[in-house]
C-alpha cells in the first residue's frame, strides 16, 4: 500500500519554484531524500506534513490531503523541522509536556526517549541556554517521541555528535521494523543505515528512485 | 477543550506578556486622573472617564504588538511548526489567538485605570457598582480591541516584522513627515473609537476610516516610491 503519494507536486515561493512537477510513490519503510541544498527536500517533507499548500499538483500521505485534512493527519504523523526556532523562554521538558497534552499523547514516551537521546540531562533548563546540537535533539525528540505512523525527519543528522547518529540509526531502525514509514531528508549518509529506497532531488525536481535490492 | 490548551499557550509567550506589562505601566504613567474635573464629577467616572490622550495611541500600539507576536512571529519564525507538533487546525489556532489577544490586550488597560481609581480613593472598591464599571470598562476594552484585530493581524502577517518599525513610528510622532508617517493618518480614528467605546462611532468610522486608510496608503506607496527612485538632483 502507498503511504506517500505526489502526483505532478509544485510549490512556488514568490517567482522561486522550489518544488517542479514532483510525481512520486513511496510505500512503507525507510525512505531518504538526498540532494544538495535549495534542491527541494525540505520542501517536499512541508508539503507532505501539511505544512505548506501546494501550488499546484496533488499529494496524498496515509490517504488523507495534508493541507485540507490535517487535523485528522496530525494524529498519524510527527514532523522534525531543520532549524525550527523553539519558545526560549520555556524549558524543553515543559513545551513536550505541553505539546503531548495538546495532542492528546503520553508523556510516558517522549521521557523514554528523552533518557535514550540524552535529553533528559538538560531538558529543565531554558530553551535558551541550549547549544545548537542540544536543541538538534529537542526537535528529534518532539518528532520521535510521539506515536505515529509516518515520520518526517528534516536533517536528522547534522549538528549532532556521533553517539547520538548511532542511537538515532537505531531507533530508525527500530521503527521501521515496527511498520513505521520514515521519510528523512539529509545530505549525509551514516554508516549503517538502509534505506528502502533513495529519492535524489536536483533543482526542485526528482531526478532518480532507487529501490533497495 | 483543545481551544482552551491553544488559548493558554498563546497566553504563555514571553513576548506577550512582556508587552502587555509594559503597557499596563505606560497606561499607569500617561493616566490622567484629574481630567474626571474636567469630564464629570460621579464616582465611577474615575474607572469609565479619566483619560489621557495618549491612551488610544498606547491602546493601538499594544494591539499591534500583540497581534505582531501573535502572527508574524508564528509565520516567520517557526511558531506554525509548534502548532504543526500540537496537531492543532488553522481555525482552531485563529479563534484561540482572537481569545488570546482580548485576554492580553484589554486587562492591562482596565487594570490601569482600576489601580489609580483604587489609588485615588480605596474605598471606591468596595462600591456595589465598582464591579459593573470595571466589567463594562473591560467589554469595551475588548470590544475596541476586536475592531482592531483584524487590521493588524492582517498587517502582521503582510509585512511580518516590519509591524515593530510602524509601531515605532505610532509613538513617535515626530515621524509623520517620514516613510512610516501615513499609518499616522489612521490616529485619529482610533483616538475616537477608543475613547467613545460604547457610543455609535461605527457610523463615524465608515464615513471617515475608509478615506484615511486611503490617505494612509496612498502617502506609503509614494513615499515607497520615492525611496525607490532615489534622490532626484535639480538643476
Amino acid at each position: 500500500m502507498e503511504v506517500v503519494v505526489a502526483e505532478n507536486l509544485s510549490k512556488r515561493f514568490g517567482f522561486t519554484w522550489a518544488l517542479r512537477g514532483v510525481s512520486l510513490k513511496l510505500g512503507g519503510g525507510l525512505h531518504l531524500l538526498l540532494g544538495p541544498n535549495g534542491s527541494g527536500k525540505t520542501t517536499f517533507l512541508k508539503l507532505a506534513v501539511g505544512m505548506l499548500k501546494p501550488t499546484s499538483g496533488l499529494v496524498r500521505v496515509l490517504g488523507l490531503d495534508p493541507w485540507r485534512e490535517w487535523p485528522e493527519l496530525s494524529k498519524r504523523v510527527a514532523f522534525a523541522m531543520e532549524g525550527a526556532p523553539l519558545p526560549w523562554w520555556m524549558s524543553g521538558r515543559s513545551l513536550l509536556a505541553e505539546l503531548c497534552s495538546m495532542r492528546g499523547s503520553p508523556f510516558s514516551g517522549v521521557e523514554r526517549l528523552a533518557g535514550e537521546l540524552g535529553v533528559a540531562g538538560y531538558w529543565e533548563r531554558p530553551i535558551l541556554t541550549y547549544s545548537s546540537g542540544m536543541a538538534k535533539r529537542l526537535h528529534l525528540l518532539a518528532a520521535l517521541g510521539f506515536e505515529a505512523d509516518l515520520y518526517a525527519l528534516d536533517e536528522p543528522f547534522t549538528l549532532v555528535d556521533k553517539a547520538t547518529i548511532a542511537k538515532l540509526v537505531q531507533l530508525l531502525e527500530e521503527l521501521r521494523s515496527g511498520g513505521r514509514t520514515l521519510l528523512v531528508a539529509t545530505h549525509y549518509l551514516p554508516e549503517g543505515l538502509e534505506a528502502d529506497t533513495i529519492v535524489r532531488f536536483e533543482d526542485g525536481r526528482v531526478v532518480s528512485v532507487e529501490k533497495a535490492g | 477543550m483543545k481551544l482552551l490548551k491553544l488559548v493558554k499557550w498563546y497566553l504563555g509567550f514571553f513576548h506577550v506578556w512582556a508587552f502587555s506589562l509594559a503597557f499596563f505601566f505606560a497606561y499607569v504613567f500617561t493616566y490622567d486622573r484629574f481630567a474626571i474635573l474636567t469630564v464629570s464629577p460621579s464616582w465611577d467616572s474615575l474607572v469609565n472617564s479619566a483619560w489621557s490622550l495618549q491612551e488610544p495611541v498606547l491602546m493601538a500600539a499594544h494591539a499591534a504588538l500583540v497581534a505582531a507576536v501573535l502572527f508574524s512571529f508564528e509565520e516567520g519564525e517557526g511558531y506554525s511548526y509548534l502548532r504543526h507538533l500540537a496537531g492543532a487546525g488553522r481555525l482552531q489556532v485563529f479563534a484561540a489567538k482572537w481569545l488570546a489577544y482580548l485576554l492580553l490586550t484589554a486587562p492591562p488597560l482596565a487594570a490601569a485605570r482600576s489601580l489609580l481609581a483604587a489609588s485615588w480613593d480605596y474605598r471606591m472598591l468596595a462600591r456595589p457598582g465598582f464591579a459593573q464599571a470595571l466589567a463594562k470598562l473591560l467589554a469595551g476594552a475588548a470590544l475596541q480591541a476586536s475592531y482592531l484585530f483584524p487590521f493588524y493581524a492582517f498587517w502582521a502577517l503582510a509585512s511580518k516584522r516590519a509591524t515593530y518599525f510602524v509601531v515605532g513610528a505610532f509613538l513617535e510622532l515626530y515621524l509623520l513627515e517620514s516613510f512610516w508617517g501615513g499609518p499616522l493618518l489612521v490616529y485619529r480614528s482610533h483616538l475616537m473609537l477608543l475613547r467613545l467605546p460604547f457610543d455609535p462611532a461605527l457610523g463615524w468610522l465608515a464615513r471617515d476610516l475608509g478615506a484615511r486608510i486611503a490617505a494612509s496608503l496612498a502617502h506609503l506607496v509614494a513615499a515607497a516610491y520615492l525611496e525607490a527612485r532615489g534622490e532626484v538632483k535639480w538643476r
